[in-house]
């Protein structure tokens, strides 16, 4: 009989449940997944925009992690590594909104959006978790559980497709920055390809066309300042000062410094033609002289034609003067010191057409030119467009004995020189030869120096100083292997007989600019007229 | 070296995201227009669900692109 009222009360128990669970499920569960389900998606979307928004407006606890300087220089700021043209990490500046904050601000409005719906899975799980047998309650647990999901679905779903929104606006900003960004690094490079423009640095010699320039809010130094992930029309430091991007413009605008040694360059480097001309020879050859004289003569013949020589910093300026001065005075020419490669003598040129350019001349001891060994030190000598090689004619034994029994031989021959041009010019050779310079794409000017001294000899009385005729004097005056081996190694040589003084532009036959003119001529600066330097009208 | 400046975003960040502020509400207010003028009273919701999953959201351009005939 017991066994039986078991039976019975469990078949009224499973009964009851299953009304309970159809009644449930009819007045609870379908209305409220009916009723729900469309709000807790429709919340989701509204969660989601709302998240979106907050996150971008930057609200309080929504705020994403900003991607400042700081992470740049860390390489942590998603930024890929810089590529090409630079050796140094990223610069202390704020990236492009375009490159990295942009994915950063996104992924943090999915983040908020996924903390939301995590937080109510959670809260719901909670509260379920503390019902003893959550189990038996599932037609009135499903609503809550299919409100989440609908949550989740409509925070997902918007997401979805606020990202797909936030593509679509960013996509043609992006395309834009692309296209400009790469159109002016474009106009940049060839800017200075055109320009032949470069940096140089007067104290280590380093040549690049991408210097490093110094912040001048906060003096911090930045590599690369060419368009790119940093900003495509500006560089913004991260003290907040703007840089301008592209080396033509920051060149003229930031302090420029050297990217090996720091040195302050020159206003205009890498932005200005640059022109470095170094002039070599043997000791007491004439070296300083034919410099100083040159510089004052450039600078007559620049006047002359419209054109305007300047110095470019304090020490050139005083080698001016000082030049200017020996001249005037007719004074000796002190020797230059052998302990090491002095900085060079920098002037601007701008001629009458607005080119611009820097021309460097470089002069050191004829004892560093005199061995292999001495001259390692010389960098600049690689990366010369052209190269001055100065002969004393009285360093010629030919010339000194002609010169004997001559009306004031005893009174105008020079001391004689050391060493003899040829053994100079191939030592000279043989270092640029071995640190792998390719002199064939190099100019070579021959410079016969103290042409004022030759005019009491009889030897050049019929010979006037075209670039033919100094190579024939040249030639037979013992000269001529190293003519055909200067004219072997280098892409075009031209001779010159010059008179290192102070002489007016009108006597330019025998000018000690010739030279440098024909030089700078080469490089597209024409200072003078063609038939001058020994070209044909 | 860090000064204050250093914590304030450039203005170009906050240029960008206002134009994604305004592309974000923008969509959203056209979405919910949408929706409003779908839910009429006695409407089965089905078919405004129906209506939403097909809606071009390329139309507005279409309509200004399109050629005049």
């Amino acid at each position: 009989m017991f066994f039986v009222v078991v039976i019975l009360a469990f078949l009224l128990a499973i009964a009851a449940y299953t009304a309970f669970c159809g009644l449930a499920v009819l007045f609870v569960l379908l209305p409220g997944l009916v009723l729900l389900v469309p709000l807790g998606v429709a919340a989701g979307v509204a969660l989601a925009g709302v998240t979106a928004v907050a996150t971008l407006l930057g609200l309080k606890s929504w705020r994403p992690r900003t991607v400042g300087p700081d992470e740049v220089v860390q390489g942590t700021a998603g930024l890929s590594d810089p590529r090409s043209g630079t050796h140094f990490d990223r610069d202390w500046a704020w990236p492009s909104y375009l490159a990295a904050q942009w994915l950063v601000d996104l992924k943090s409005a999915w983040s908020k959006g996924r903390e939301a719906t995590d937080a109510s899975w959670e809260h719901l799980n909670n509260a379920v978790g503390r019902l003893s047998h959550p189990g038996w309650w599932w037609p009135l647990l499903a609503v809550p559980y299919a409100a989440c999901a609908a949550l989740t679905i409509g925070v997902t779903a918007a997401g979805a497709l606020l990202t797909v929104i936030h593509l679509l606006v960013l996509f043609p900003i992006w395309m834009g920055w692309l296209l400009l960004g790469s159109t002016l690094r474009s106009v940049d490079a060839l800017t200075q390809r055109t320009r032949g423009a470069t940096a140089s640095c007067p104290r280590c010699f380093y040549i690049t066309t991408l210097p490093s320039f110094e912040c001048p809010s906060c003096h911090r130094i930045h590599h690369d300042i060419r368009p790119g992930r940093l900003g495509v029309m500006w560089h913004r430091c991260g003290c907040g000062w703007r840089l301008p991007t592209m080396v033509v413009r920051a060149a003229q605008q930031l302090p420029v410094r050297c990217p090996r040694c720091e040195s302050t360059l020159y206003k205009g480097a890498a932005a200005l033609t640059d022109v470095r001309v170094p002039v070599f020879g043997p000791t007491s050859a004439g070296k300083t002289r034919l410099i100083a004289a040159g510089l004052v003569a450039l600078s007559a013949t620049a006047t002359a034609s419209g054109s305007d020589l300047s110095c470019i910093d304090d020490d050139s300026q005083q080698a001016f003067q000082d030049a200017t001065e020996l001249l005037r005075r007719g004074a000796d020419t002190a020797r230059t010191p052998a302990s090491q490669a002095p900085p060079p003598v920098t002037v601007q040129l701008t001629t009458s057409r607005r080119h611009r350019a820097v021309l460097h001349l470089f002069d050191a001891s004829g004892d560093l030119y005199s061995a292999r060994e001495s001259n390692a030190e010389l960098e600049y000598l690689d990366h010369a467009q052209g190269m001055v090689l100065v002969v004393d004619p009285f360093s010629l034994p030919s010339l000194r004995q002609q010169s004997v029994g001559t009306r004031g031989s005893l009174l105008t021959v020079p001391k004689p020189v050391a060493a003899d041009p040829e053994q100079t010019y191939q030592v000279t050779a043989q270092r640029l030869r071995d640190f792998g310079v390719t002199t064939s794409h190099q100019r070579l000017a021959i410079a016969v120096v103290k042409a004022d001294l030759l005019a009491d000899l009889p030897v050049p009385e019929d010979m006037r100083p075209t670039p033919d005729n100094v190579r024939a004097w040249l030639i037979d005056n013992s000269l001529d292997h190293l003519v055909l081996t200067a004219e072997r190694d280098f892409s075009e040589v031209r001779y010159f007989l010059v008179a290192s003084q102070d002489q007016p532009v009108a006597d330019a036959e025998l000018s000690p600019a010739l030279p440098f003119l024909w030089l700078l001529r080469c490089s597209g600066i024409a200072l003078s007229p063609k038939h001058l330097i020994g070209e044909h009208k | 070296m860090t000064s204050d400046r250093n914590c304030i975003p450039p203005p170009a960040y906050r240029w960008h995201r206002a134009l994604l502020v305004v592309a974000v509400l923008t969509v959203l207010a056209l979405g919910s227009w949408e929706l409003t003028a779908q839910l009429q009273p006695g409407k089965p919701l089905r078919e405004v669900v129906t209506h939403a999953l097909t809606l071009d959201p390329l139309a507005p351009l279409s309509a200004v692109f399109a050629p005049d005939s």
